[in-house]
């Protein structure tokens, strides 16, 4: 203890004077406070689309109930208008405090569906694209989860990589291992006090970010923790790599050599190939083949609807309307029959799509130990609810509640019959709660990072005890 | 015969170094791999889209009989040709659509983007030659010449190279030539390759020769100024790992941070409606300036209807000589269009405004400059993707006009009282896409060259200037 006290007064002074360090600290904090701020400010802009969007349906259904009051004959009570214009609805999935962490997919999936009777059963194949530029989208999110993700690793890097070999080329290294310390010894103080130092720097950084932009993140305490305990871990990941290549008493350039291409697989590489590898083990039916099977699973039904439809009532006889059909009567009907059967036949290229969307999930899950870097960063997404998972999951609901919209007033439709005032009420409501991050990534997340802490220590002992410096 | 000398000894050292083998033979083998993947995956989309479209209009030419305006309801798909480089730079092909659907009354936006087939892990990058030429290569040419003058001060042999007669300027263009080689070495084999890929891709989205020049050009400039700069600052700074770090610094801040900043730096310059609010605010300008068939409320459509009345001396439309059901879709048609292509085209000046602001920071990132030119000369920017969209959206005003007019043509019926069989069906032409010239897209990359070219010149001048004390010439 008393060694550390004196190494971290020492190293206090000099990194006082290291001018490089200071700036590099003051760029890492700008560079988090400008990340965090974006982030929240992309949540926001969500928040404030989606309210827009319930003030305006809000408004719409209490002009509708008022009308049902004052003048209830005046209420177009055809159920293709109700459902389709009249109580049309959206399904929000509300960004969560934590949002600002991650923008995750945020970007690239709706975060609201409308529920309405004019929208296609399944929301994956609504093409209502964003209306980002897509150049824009490609370029990248300058979030939190990047500047912690790709940055610190090199500050770390900066901070570290002569921990021992600066004081080799300085000459100081034998005046120090002359006292009575041993090498290994040195090296695990100096680290220690390093990450001390750069734990406290991180503590104070990210808590006084997350007070200054976020809006009741700390309502969750313990995603908090995580959070600070995850980011440490990988910051230790870090020392323990520079830690590792110092037991070697190698030149600085070559510790920076070897921690730049250790960052560059973990951070660049790996992630990159890795995502080529499992696209190529679990290829999702690509949207062209989607289109195709899609188009192929309705055309009878195009072509057909009129004959479809003279058989639907003649299986369906109790919901044949009474006396003469009108001829918009009956084009409703044959539109409402034929997006039945189109949301029928293409069920199995749905269900294809969702198996091997959630295959492909779990497969990724799987492959975050590749590195320590998508460990983290699917910890951020767990915690911002802004993975491929939670947007996925997120559309499955989306697509039950257009299927039960679509079956509220699908008899109605079919028997030709208005709504009441009963029925108007009835109408389904829908409303969507993200679950909390799975218990299974979490722990996955844990394990993860603590393992490769456990395993790279272990690594270093192993090495330390063999090599004699 | 100095300056051999030099480059020989210069390459013998760089070669004979075991991380280099190590660094240089990763690279060599993730560009392989690179190519490979990325031309196989060109090949399977490519077929995916020539399939598609012969579906796609197998289709339409053997729908049922049925009325025009019915079929214009079946309507088409149109897909996204791939250009002959995609492989080589993928840009935004992933994060846009790959098909627009055809239909009548309204414009679709391009649907099915490849990105959300695999989002999980495309986000960090992808393994693209581009990719490992822009982002990975420019790594190896810092390690490669961050030592270049450095070392020799180190060691302490500058003093002793300079005392022998050699010049520095003769010094610094050897060293600076080796490490050209060097590069080269990995640079030429590769655009060979993409030479090559003109021939057998089967692509068919037309591509000059111009495009594999340019790439060359461009991708050597960049190059280039990575190459200047760490020698330069080699010569400058007394140590090799000062060097290094400052250049990985501006690694970093190029290919990583300001990209990112500049995205949201020009949405926030030039914000985008959302999906929701742009739609709705089409429907409010077409409600009110457009026409709209079905509402009887519809002052043009009042409008409408006086003029035909007046024309052919007539009380009520039933009563018209003519086809009221197609002159009234050819006229809804042409009055929306017109609205429909104000809103768009208003949306696609943002997207070019955004365009110039990200280019104009490639002034503090030479990687922003070429990934510009890069994915533009690929065809695969956003200029291209607005190009696209708009071809397919003339497209689909013919093919309403198309079948309005045969519908007009058809009697003075109503809508749906005459059918129309595959053999016309047939008459109707099909889409073909004509790309952009690289000439003309270099018109809108021209700021982005010129910065390249600045940063190249800039990079050579440090290079001039980079004499350091210690030298005795």
């Amino acid at each position: 203890m008393k060694l550390f006290r004196i190494f971290l007064a020492s190293d206090v002074v000099q990194l006082r004077r290291d001018r490089v360090m200071i700036w590099s600290a003051i760029c890492f904090l700008a560079l988090l406070i400008y990340g965090t701020h974006e982030g929240s400010i992309q949540a926001e802009e969500i928040r404030a689309d989606q309210k827009l969007m319930s003030d305006l349906t809000d408004s719409r259904l209490e002009s509708l109930f008022q009308e049902l009051e004052k003048n209830p004959q005046q209420v177009d009570r055809t159920p293709y208008e109700m459902g389709g214009k009249t109580a049309k609805r959206y399904l929000h999935k509300s960004p969560p405090p934590l949002a600002l962490l991650s923008v995750g997919q945020r970007d690239l999936f709706e975060s609201t569906y409308a529920i309405s009777l004019r929208e296609g059963d399944y929301t994956f194949m609504s093409g209502h694209e964003r209306l980002d530029n897509p150049l824009l989208t490609y370029l990248g999110s300058f979030d939190f989860a990047f500047v912690i993700v790709w940055l610190l690793p090199l500050l770390i890097i900066v901070f570290s990589y002569q921990l021992i070999s600066g004081e080799d080329e300085l000459g100081t290294l034998p005046l120090l291992l002359s006292q009575p310390i041993s090498f290994r010894k040195l090296l695990f103080v100096k680290t220690s006090v390093r990450f001390f130092l750069i734990s406290v720097y991180l503590i104070t950084a990210v808590l006084l970010v997350l007070a200054v932009f976020g809006r009741g993140v700390f309502g969750e305490p313990m995603y908090i923790f995580f959070l600070l305990c995850w980011i440490l871990l990988y910051a230790l990941f870090w020392f323990l790599l520079s830690s590792f290549i110092n037991l070697f008493r190698l030149p600085s350039t070559t510790n920076l050599s070897f921690l730049f291409a250790v960052f560059l697989l973990f951070v660049v590489i790996l992630p990159t190939s890795w995502g080529l590898i499992t696209d190529m083990k679990n290829p999702v039916p690509t949207r062209l083949d989607l289109v195709n099977k899609m188009r192929e699973a309705t055309r009878e039904i195009d072509n057909d609807s009129a004959s479809l439809l003279n058989a639907y009532y003649f299986d369906h006889p109790e919901l044949m309307p009474e006396g003469n059909v009108r001829n918009m009567a009956q084009y409703v009907y044959k539109n409402a029959l034929k997006n039945k059967m189109v949301a029928a036949a293409a069920r199995p290229v749905v269900d294809q799509y969702y198996t091997q969307m959630d295959l492909q999930i779990d497969q990724s899950f799987r492959s975050i130990y590749v590195s320590p870097a998508i460990i983290l960063y699917t910890g951020f997404d767990a915690l911002a609810q802004s993975g491929a998972g939670d947007y996925l999951e997120f559309q499955k609901k989306s697509d039950r509640a257009r299927l039960t919209w679509r079956d509220f007033f699908e008899k109605k439709i079919f028997k030709d019959d208005l709504l009441t005032d009963a029925d108007i009420r009835a109408l389904p409501d829908f409303s969507f709660t993200a679950d909390p991050p799975k218990k299974t990534i979490v722990a996955g997340i844990w394990m993860g990072l603590l393992g490769i802490n456990i395993l790279l220590i272990g690594l270093i002992h192993l090495v330390g005890s063999f090599r004699k410096i | 015969m100095m300056t051999r000398a030099i480059v020989v000894r210069e390459l013998r050292e760089i070669f004979r170094q075991r991380v280099f083998q190590i660094m240089g033979s990763i690279l060599f083998l993730l560009i392989v791999f690179a190519i490979l993947s990325g031309f196989a995956y060109q090949q399977t989309i490519v077929k995916q889209i020539e399939a598609a479209n012969t579906t796609a209009r197998t289709h339409w030419e053997s729908q049922s009989d049925k009325n025009q305006h019915s079929a214009a309801h079946y309507g088409v798909y149109l897909f996204k040709p791939k250009s002959p480089l995609s492989f080589w730079d993928t840009g935004i092909d992933k994060y846009v659509g790959s098909a627009i659907f055809i239909e009548p009354h309204g414009r679709n936006r391009p649907m099915y983007r490849p990105i959300d087939d695999s989002p999980l892990l495309a986000r960090w990058g992808e393994l693209t030659p581009a990719f490992v030429f822009l982002v990975l290569l420019p790594l190896l040419v810092i390690w490669l010449c961050s030592s270049a003058i450095s070392r020799e001060k180190e060691l302490q042999t500058l003093k002793f190279v300079l005392s022998q007669g050699v010049s520095w300027r003769t010094l610094l263009f050897s060293k600076v030539l080796a490490r050209w080689i060097v590069v080269l070495g990995f640079a030429l084999p590769a655009f060979l390759v993409m030479a090559l890929t003109f021939q057998f891709s089967g692509a068919t989205m037309e591509a000059g020769i111009e495009n594999w020049i340019l790439m060359g050009l461009v991708y050597l400039l960049f190059l280039g100024v990575f190459i200047h700069m760490s020698v330069g600052l080699s010569a400058k700074l007394q140590n090799t790992s000062a060097t290094m770090i400052l250049m990985i610094g501006f690694w970093l801040a190029s290919v990583w941070i300001v990209p990112r900043v500049s995205a949201y730096f020009s949405a926030e310059m030039h914000p985008v409606a959302s999906a929701w609010s742009f739609d709705v605010a089409l429907e409010s300008e077409i409600e009110a300036r457009g026409m709209k068939r079905h509402d009887l409320n519809n002052a043009n459509l009042k409008a409408f209807q006086q003029e035909l009345l007046d024309i052919y001396n007539v009380n009520d439309l039933a009563d018209l000589p003519v086809n009221y059901a197609g002159l009234a879709l050819l006229e809804t048609e042409k009055k929306n269009d017109l609205i429909i292509g104000e809103s768009y085209g208003s949306l696609f000046e943002d997207y070019q405004n955004q365009l110039t602001t990200v280019q104009m920071f490639g002034l503090i990132s030479p990687f922003l400059a070429v990934k510009q030119l890069s994915m533009g000369l690929c065809k695969t920017d956003v200029l291209n993707f607005i190009h696209f969209q708009e071809e397919a959206d003339k497209y689909r005003k013919d093919f309403n006009i198309t079948l309005n007019k045969d519908l007009v043509q058809s009697g003075a019926a109503g809508e749906r009282s005459e059918v129309r069989s595959s053999s016309f069906w047939r008459e109707v032409p099909e889409f073909e896409y004509k790309a952009t010239t690289s000439l003309g897209l270099l018109s809108h990359y021209g700021l982005s060259f010129l910065i390249l070219g600045a940063w190249f010149i800039a990079s050579l001048l440090m290079l001039l200037f980079s004499k350091p004390k210690t030298s005795l010439s």
